[in-house]
């Protein structure tokens, strides 16, 4: 009978669907958790719970100083992951205020392939930051053949005070990425600002 | 392609290495062939170590000067020697002399293309009668190890008597399957055995001196230096030498030909007080204009001293240094060599052994490059970098003018890289291989669209992998493509089986020929202490480059497309450039950036918390290193295997070779000699990673972006 087969798959489908939905589940829950510490830079930008054995190494750059912490290599190793924080000062070379800064880090893009979700806003060390997510494809590795297009994918904070602003990124490739997401909200949820 | 063989010859040195674009069972039977048709004993006489008998198979005149150019010695058994003193089995010696000869062809072929070059006619009837006689003299001593298509490329300079004695020579075998080879190139030896030699070489200025003596007590007389550009080919040297012997050194120095600069009369100095610390001998007194010394870009043939590490003294005291010999199937020696000594605007004190950091005047490099050992193409760039480069432009200029690095545009030895590759190791002469272009391969997705897949064109990137070439028609010499098709990378060539081929720009070619002279000057100035600082100096010589470039021309579609995004994401959004930057250089394939030190500080605290713990720190160290190479071949095997163009089997041979690869040597001293060189180098790389972080602020405070 049509009807008693319909129950019978559906029953079926229900039966198996939760089953399923463990077994994609279960290489995220497998995933070792690393330890997490809670990092200041020598600059004393900021502070925040990081993963303990990712390596940080400082930097000042053409935009001011930065602190980058950098993670794992993807499976194809041909990108890492890293967290950067930045502090953005107007009056810096190639200053951009924190909407616009948003608004150009989500901007599409055809050739390489950008697009960006909604922005969302959070509280983030007594600040209210925004942020949002960028996917971009990317040929990998650098300058090293062979290599093919990756998608990368982007964790992004912009954090005014003011007129001055944190971002903070979490960079990784596409395939990897939701194993450092809650990496990247621990982060957000200890962030301390220092000293601005 | 390593220099521009001007007029008619330029299909010459591409042709050169045509096996390494051949279909692999092509190769593999021409292979069998020439194995077959040898004259060596076949391995079925005997075990496979058995040692090459030289009495039951002697090689040609040629062949045995090569061999022992290269350090092999010829022992009365008949045995032949390596230069490690062990037997050469006969399943080797065959691809060992098919390598001498190679990198013998190539050099011939090199020095022809130096006269071609200099001289004043376009075509081979304009030639000088000194020029004609020079090209003869090299083609004939070499016509032994040359091809049929050289062969007919160069009959016009012969009459019909002297080709018909020359043509008794038989053609050379074709060309062996490559087996893995340890380096084993002949000049290497002997720059290796010249170096130590340089400053107790009396200030003789050139002569030819063999690379081995026949015997401890006669050696080979070193004859006069010959005033004509090409002297008559030098003596045979014995077939036989004697037992392995301390080999007496005679009393010249071999330099390489690369490094020695261009060795007609030094440009006028610009400014009448000549530079005190340049480091480069003088130019030659007498009005004689030596010939320059050619070496051959071969690996091989940069197996030589750079001049800038040569002592100047007692050489550079020579009053005269005579012509340096540019024909010479024996070591080129030359000490107080002719080269064009930096233009200077103004003397100003140097670090001893590094290069003047002086102006450079464009009308002074200008007059360099009119002298200077490089193809047309290199030219154009350099001079290219010499009038727009905004940033970087006088450390490059006097390190060109200096150092006279070997650059040539040669796909086949820029391996594994997409744009180019960097050599430089101590005593041994720089060199910088540009690509041409970069072979693509597509494949549908499984639904929608296409992946690209971007592969090397470089025979060696694949051997480094243990991999054999893939069958691409994209790869092959000589196959012609179905038609030319516009796009992103311009025209590029599209073949029967889908494979692509596209070229990068002049203007591209010269940004990243300018982001490899900056990592030179890193390491030749001791600025090198970061690899990541490094990495943005050169990167933002290149993009303020190409900024210079796309402003005048309104647009920047000279670069190809990856180099446009990632000089977009430059000008656009510097943070996320700045990041991925380190962070695609620092994974496993990057493998620039050491992820445990990739700023300055990081650097700091690593080598002091080293050096404190040195020996465990060594330890850890290599051990850290091999893990390291193995991940990254490990990785790359990996990309290859996902490219779908290799057997089941390729890929798991590739995978044993990378898990068997040998580890990393163990170090003479208990620290690593880096940790303390980079410790003092700090400051110097500070301040020259400032000055890169400076101009790139410049750039931005002016506001304005050339991308679109």
């Amino acid at each position: 009978m049509p009807s008693s087969w319909s129950f019978a798959a559906l029953a079926a489908l229900l039966f198996v669907l939760p089953a399923r939905a463990q077994e994609f589940e279960e290489p995220q829950r497998a995933a070792p958790r690393s330890k997490h510490s809670m990092y200041t830079p020598s600059s004393h930008l900021f502070s925040c719970e990081l993963p303990s054995a990712w390596q940080p190494p400082e930097d000042e750059d053409a935009l001011g100083p930065v602190a980058r912490l950098l993670g794992p290599d993807n499976p194809a190793g041909n990108y890492r992951t890293g967290f950067s924080v930045r502090w953005i000062e107007k009056g810096t070379p190639g200053y951009v205020e924190p909407q616009k800064a948003v608004e150009k880090m989500r901007r599409s893009d055809k050739e390489t392939g950008r697009s960006s979700g909604g922005v969302s806003v959070m509280r983030v060390g007594g600040l209210l930051g925004r942020l949002f997510e960028v996917v971009e494809t990317r040929t990998l590795p650098l300058e090293r053949l062979p290599a093919r297009d990756q998608a990368l994918h982007h964790y992004l904070a912009v954090i005014p005070n003011g007129e001055n602003y944190y971002l903070v990124r979490l960079s990784s490739t596409r395939d990897v990425y939701l194993d450092f997401r809650e990496d990247w909200f621990r982060c957000l949820r200890t962030f301390r600002p220092i000293g601005r | 392609m390593p220099y521009d063989l001007g007029i008619c010859n330029i299909c010459i040195i591409p042709r050169l290495y045509t096996g390494t674009m051949m279909p692999g069972r092509v190769l593999c039977l021409a292979g069998l062939l020439a194995l077959l048709a040898a004259e060596v004993p076949r391995a079925e006489d005997a075990g496979p170590d058995q040692p090459y008998d030289y009495a039951a198979a002697p090689l040609s005149g040629l062949q045995t000067r090569l061999l022992q150019q290269a350090r092999y010695q010829v022992r009365d058994d008949g045995t032949v020697l390596a230069p490690d003193s062990q037997p050469v089995p006969r399943e080797d010696l065959p691809y060992i002399v098919q390598r001498l000869e190679s990198g013998q062809r190539l050099k011939s072929l090199l020095q022809i293309n130096l006269i071609l070059n200099r001289s004043e006619g376009e075509r081979e009837k304009d030639l000088t009668p000194e020029e004609r006689e020079s090209i003869r003299a090299i083609v004939k001593e070499n016509w032994e190890i040359f091809s049929l298509r050289l062969r007919k490329e160069f009959r016009g300079y012969f009459s019909l008597q002297e080709l018909e004695v020359m043509n008794q020579a038989p053609l050379p075998r074709a060309r062996l399957a490559e087996p893995a080879l340890k380096d084993m190139e002949p000049e290497q030896s002997v720059a290796a055995q010249a170096v130590p030699h340089v400053p107790t070489a009396p200030p003789v200025s050139a002569s030819v001196a063999p690379a081995v003596a026949p015997a401890p007590a006669a050696p080979v007389p070193v004859p006069a230096p010959a005033p004509a550009p090409v002297p008559p080919a030098p003596a045979v040297v014995p077939a036989r030498v004697a037992p392995p012997a301390p080999a007496p050194v005679a009393p010249a120095v071999a330099v390489m030909p690369a490094a020695v600069p261009t060795p007609a009369p030094a440009p006028a100095p610009i400014s009448p007080a000549p530079a005190p610390a340049a480091p480069i001998a003088a130019a030659p007194a007498s009005g004689a204009v030596p010939v320059p010394s050619i070496t051959s870009p071969a690996p091989a043939a940069r197996r030589t001293v750079p001049a800038a590490a040569v002592p100047p003294a007692p050489a550079a005291a020579a009053p005269a240094p005579a012509p340096a010999v540019p024909v010479v199937p024996a070591v080129i020696v030359a000490t107080a060599a002719p080269a064009p000594a930096p233009i200077l605007a103004s003397p100003a004190p140097q670090p001893p052994g590094e290069p003047p950091l002086v102006q450079v005047p464009a009308e002074a490099f200008e007059k360099f490059l009119t002298q200077a050992p490089y193809g047309r193409e290199v030219k154009a760039l350099l001079r290219l970098i010499s009038e727009k480069a905004p940033f970087a432009r006088n450390r490059v200029l006097n390190d060109v003018m200096s150092v006279v690095p070997q650059i040539v545009i040669d796909a086949d030895r820029t391996g594994s890289r997409l744009y180019s590759r960097l050599e430089h190791e101590p005593a041994l002469a720089p060199l910088i291989a540009l690509n041409s272009g970069v072979v693509m391969t597509e494949e549908s997705r499984l639904f929608f669209g296409r992946t690209v897949t971007y592969l090397p064109s470089s025979a060696k990137a694949y051997a480094e992998a243990g991999l054999p070439a893939p069958d691409l028609q994209a790869l092959r010499d000589g196959s012609s493509s179905r038609k030319e098709e516009g796009g992103p990378w311009g025209a590029s060539a599209v073949y029967e089986d889908g494979s692509r081929r596209a070229s990068f720009t002049p203007e591209s070619q010269a940004g990243v020929l300018l982001a490899e002279l900056v990592r030179l000057d890193s390491r030749l100035r001791r600025w090198d202490a970061s690899a990541a600082g490094v990495e943005t100096a050169a990167r933002t010589a290149q993009w303020l480059f190409y900024r210079a470039l796309a402003a005048l021309r309104r647009s920047d579609d000279f670069l190809d497309p990856l180099l446009r995004a990632s000089y977009r994401e430059w000008l656009e959004n510097p943070a996320a450039y700045h990041d991925s930057l380190i962070l695609g250089l620092s994974s496993s394939r990057g493998g620039v950036v050491d992820p445990r030190r990739a700023s300055l500080s990081a650097v700091s605290a690593f080598d002091r918390n080293a050096l404190a713990g040195c020996v465990a720190a060594s330890i850890a160290e290599t051990a850290y290193r091999d893990a390291a190479a193995r991940g990254s071949r490990e990785a790359e095997i990996r990309a290859y295997e996902e490219t779908d163009l290799f057997s089941e089997d390729n890929l798991a041979t590739a995978r044993a070779a990378a898990a068997r690869a040998p580890a990393e040597a163990p170090l003479p001293t208990p620290c690593r000699p880096e940790w303390a060189a980079e410790m003092a180098a700090l400051a110097k790389s500070g301040a020259v990673l400032g000055e890169a972080v400076e101009a790139e602020k410049r750039m931005r405070q002016e506001g304005e972006t050339h991308a679109e």
